[in-house]
C-alpha cells in the first residue's frame, strides 16, 4: 500500500464579493491522481500558481479536496476523526521561517508539537533531544530563534516536525527565503533524514537544481499534474518543460548545447560530476578512434 | 546608531540567584503580597519591616542597584507630585509657612510615608521582572489563573496570546525599521512638522506594517494547526511548573512577613477597633 494516495483530487477556490456571492471560481487542482511510496524523496516542481502548494496543503488536511480523495497511510483526510493523526504523520515546514516558529527559545519551539499531542513530559524532553540531534542543532538549544540564521531557523522548524515522529516530511519551498549556504544546509538535512531515517520527503520547489536530487519529480502546471518520473526522465523533456515556463538544471542545459554541436552524451547528466564523466568518456572515445 | 534589534524585551537581568530560580508563581504571589502589605502598613516600625524585606528580596536577587533605580526614572515625576501635594495640602498643626503655603506636621509625615511606599512598591515589584523571563512569567500567570477556567475564563488562550505577542515583538520591530527606511528612501518624512503632521506622516508606515502583521498571523495560525495545535485541552507541558523546597520556604517567609506586618505595621488600637467592628458586624 502506498503511503500517500490522491484520487482525482480537485480543489476550487471561490472568490466572493462583499455580499458573499461567488464571483469567480479558480480550479487550483484538477484531477490529481498520484501515489507516493514510503521512503521516497519526491520533488514537486511547478511555476508560481501551478497548484503545488495547494496540493501540499491537502496532504496534511489543511485543505480538503472539493472532489476526489486524499489518503494518508490509508486514512481519508475528509474524515474528522483522522485529522490529528494525519497531521502528526505528515509534518509540514513552510516558506517563511519567522512565521512558523512559535517558541521564544529553540527547545520550546521543538517541544510545541509533542505538547499539542499530549506526550508525557519526560518523553517530550527526549524527543526534543533526538529531533535537535537529527538536524544538528543541539548547540543552539537555548538560543532565541531571532539570533539564528535563516538556514538554522528552517532546521529548527524541521526539528519541530520531527519531534512529532512523522512518516512524511512536507517542505513547502523551504529555501525560497534563504541564502545559498542556508539552502544547502536545509537540503542536506532533508536528504539525510530521507536516507538515514527513512522519512518520506516531499520537497516543493521551483528550483531545478534542488529537484535534481530527488528520486522522482512530479511536475505541475495550472492545477494539472503534467509529468511524473525520475529527474533524468523529466529533464530529458526540456522542450515540454520550457513550454510551461520551467527550465532544466544548468548542467543539463550545457549537455543539450553540446549535443546540438554533435558531441555524444549518452546519459542526461544532472550533476557537475556526471557531466564531467560524460565528457571524459567522450574524449576517450574520440582519442581511441 | 544602535540597531532596533538590540532592544531587550522587558527588563530581564540574566544572572544566577536564588530569586531567579524561584518558581514564577512564587514570585508573582510574593510581589502581590508585598504590595498588599504596603497598603496595610501605617506605622514607622511597619515601614522598617517592609524595608528589611525589600533589602532581603533585592539583595538575594543579585541584580545591581543601578538597574533597580533605573525603573525609578519613569515614575520620578509622579513621586515629586505625591510629595508636593501631600506636603502642602494636608491640614493640621502648622510647622512653618513658606509664601502662601504651609507645611504641617501631618503633611510631612504623610508625604514621607507615601514617598517611601511608592519607592518600595516600584522596587519591590521590579525584582519580579528583573529575575523572571517573560515566558516564565506567562507560564506562572497561566498556572495561577487556572482556577478561573471553571468560570469559562480563557486562561490558556490568553497565556498563548501573550507569549506569541512577546515572540513577535522583535520581528515586528525589525519590520518597522525596514518599512521606515524603505519609505524614507522614497521621500517620506517622519521627523519634521508638528505633532499632527507627524502623526499623519506615520500612515505610510502603519498601513504596510498592519498588512504584514495580519499576513504573519495567518501564516502562524496555519503553522500551528499543522503542528496539531487545538487549544489547551489535552495539552501537556515540556517544562511543567513544580514547587521545590525553596519555593515552599519562600511562601513560608511571605506568610511570616504578612503576619508581622499586620501586627507591627498597624496601629494596634486601630486593629482592635477593626476587629470589634468586624465582630459586631457578624453579630
Amino acid at each position: 500500500m502506498s503511503l500517500i494516495e490522491t484520487k482525482g483530487v480537485q480543489h476550487r477556490y471561490a472568490r466572493r464579493d462583499e455580499e458573499g456571492n461567488i464571483i469567480q471560481t479558480t480550479m487550483a487542482l484538477q484531477k490529481i491522481t498520484c501515489e507516493i511510496r514510503a521512503g521516497e524523496f519526491i520533488a514537486i516542481l511547478g511555476h508560481n500558481g501551478s497548484g503545488k502548494s495547494t496540493l501540499a496543503k491537502h496532504l496534511n488536511a489543511l485543505l480538503l479536496p472539493s472532489e476526489g480523495a486524499v489518503l494518508i497511510d490509508g486514512m481519508d483526510t475528509r474524515d474528522d476523526e483522522n485529522l490529528w493523526h494525519i497531521r502528526q504523520l505528515a509534518g509540514m515546514v513552510f516558506q517563511n521561517p519567522d512565521n512558523q516558529i512559535i517558541g521564544q527559545i529553540v527547545e520550546e519551539d521543538v517541544g510545541f508539537g509533542p505538547e499539542n499531542l499530549g506526550v508525557p513530559t519526560g518523553e517530550i524532553l527526549s524527543r526534543v533531544d533526538e529531533a535537535l540531534a537529527k538536524v544538528d542543532m543541539q548547540s543552539r538549544r537555548y538560543s532565541s530563534p531571532s539570533k539564528l540564521s535563516g538556514g538554522q531557523k528552517q532546521r529548527v522548524s524541521i526539528a519541530g516536525v520531527l519531534a512529532m515522529k512523522p512518516k512524511i516530511l512536507i517542505l513547502d519551498e523551504p529555501t525560497a527565503m534563504l541564502d545559498p549556504a542556508g539552502r544547502a544546509e536545509v537540503l542536506a538535512t532533508a536528504h539525510e533524514l530521507n536516507r538515514r531515517d527513512g522519512i518520506t520527503v516531499l520537497l516543493i520547489t521551483h528550483d531545478m537544481d534542488e529537484a535534481a536530487g530527488a528520486d522522482r519529480i512530479l511536475v505541475m502546471d495550472r492545477g494539472h499534474l503534467v509529468m511524473s518520473g525520475t529527474p533524468r526522465e523529466i529533464f530529458a523533456r526540456s522542450e515540454e518543460l520550457t513550454a510551461i515556463g520551467l527550465t532544466i538544471p544548468t548542467v543539463t542545459q550545457i549537455a543539450e548545447i553540446l549535443r546540438a554541436h554533435g558531441i555524444t552524451i549518452v546519459k542526461t547528466p544532472l550533476t557537475r560530476q556526471e557531466l564531467t564523466e560524460a565528457l571524459t568518456a567522450y574524449a576517450f572515445a574520440l582519442h581511441n578512434n | 546608531m544602535a540597531s532596533i534589534k538590540d532592544i531587550t524585551l522587558g527588563q530581564y537581568y540574566p544572572t544566577e540567584s536564588v530569586i531567579h530560580r524561584l518558581d514564577p508563581r512564587v514570585k508573582l504571589v510574593v510581589t502581590l503580597g508585598y504590595i498588599l502589605s504596603l497598603f496595610l502598613i501605617t506605622t514607622v516600625p511597619g515601614y522598617l519591616l517592609a524595608a528589611l524585606f525589600l533589602i532581603l528580596w533585592t539583595g538575594l536577587s543579585r541584580v545591581p542597584l543601578r538597574f533597580m533605580l533605573r525603573g525609578m526614572k519613569a515614575v520620578f515625576l509622579l513621586l515629586v507630585l505625591t510629595i508636593v501635594f501631600n506636603l502642602f495640602l494636608t491640614p493640621g498643626e502648622v510647622l512653618f509657612r513658606f509664601w502662601k503655603l504651609s507645611v504641617t506636621r501631618e503633611g510631612l509625615r504623610t508625604a514621607s510615608l507615601m514617598a517611601t511606599r511608592l519607592v518600595f512598591l516600584i522596587v519591590g515589584s521590579s525584582v519580579m521582572t528583573f529575575t523572571t523571563t517573560p515566558n516564565h512569567l506567562t507560564d506562572g500567570m497561566e498556572s495561577l489563573m487556572h482556577p478561573l477556567k471553571r468560570l469559562h475564563f480563557p486562561v490558556h488562550e490568553i497565556a498563548m496570546m501573550m507569549s506569541i505577542a512577546l515572540r513577535f515583538i522583535p520581528i515586528l520591530m525589525e519590520e518597522t525599521d525596514k518599512i521606515m527606511k524603505a519609505q524614507m528612501a522614497r521621500g517620506a518624512d517622519f521627523e519634521s512638522g508638528g505633532i499632527i503632521r507627524r502623526a499623519k506622516n506615520l500612515v505610510p508606515l502603519l498601513v504596510p506594517l498592519f498588512i504584514s502583521a495580519f499576513r504573519r498571523a495567518n501564516d502562524l495560525a496555519i503553522a500551528m494547526e499543522a503542528r496539531c495545535y487545538r487549544g489547551g485541552a489535552g495539552r501537556t507541558k515540556m517544562k511543567p511548573l513544580i514547587y521545590q523546597t525553596r519555593d515552599l520556604v519562600a511562601y513560608g517567609l511571605l506568610l511570616l512577613y504578612l503576619v508581622l506586618s499586620v501586627v507591627i505595621g498597624r496601629d494596634l488600637l486601630h486593629l482592635q477597633n477593626l476587629l470589634t467592628g468586624v465582630l459586631a458586624w457578624r453579630i
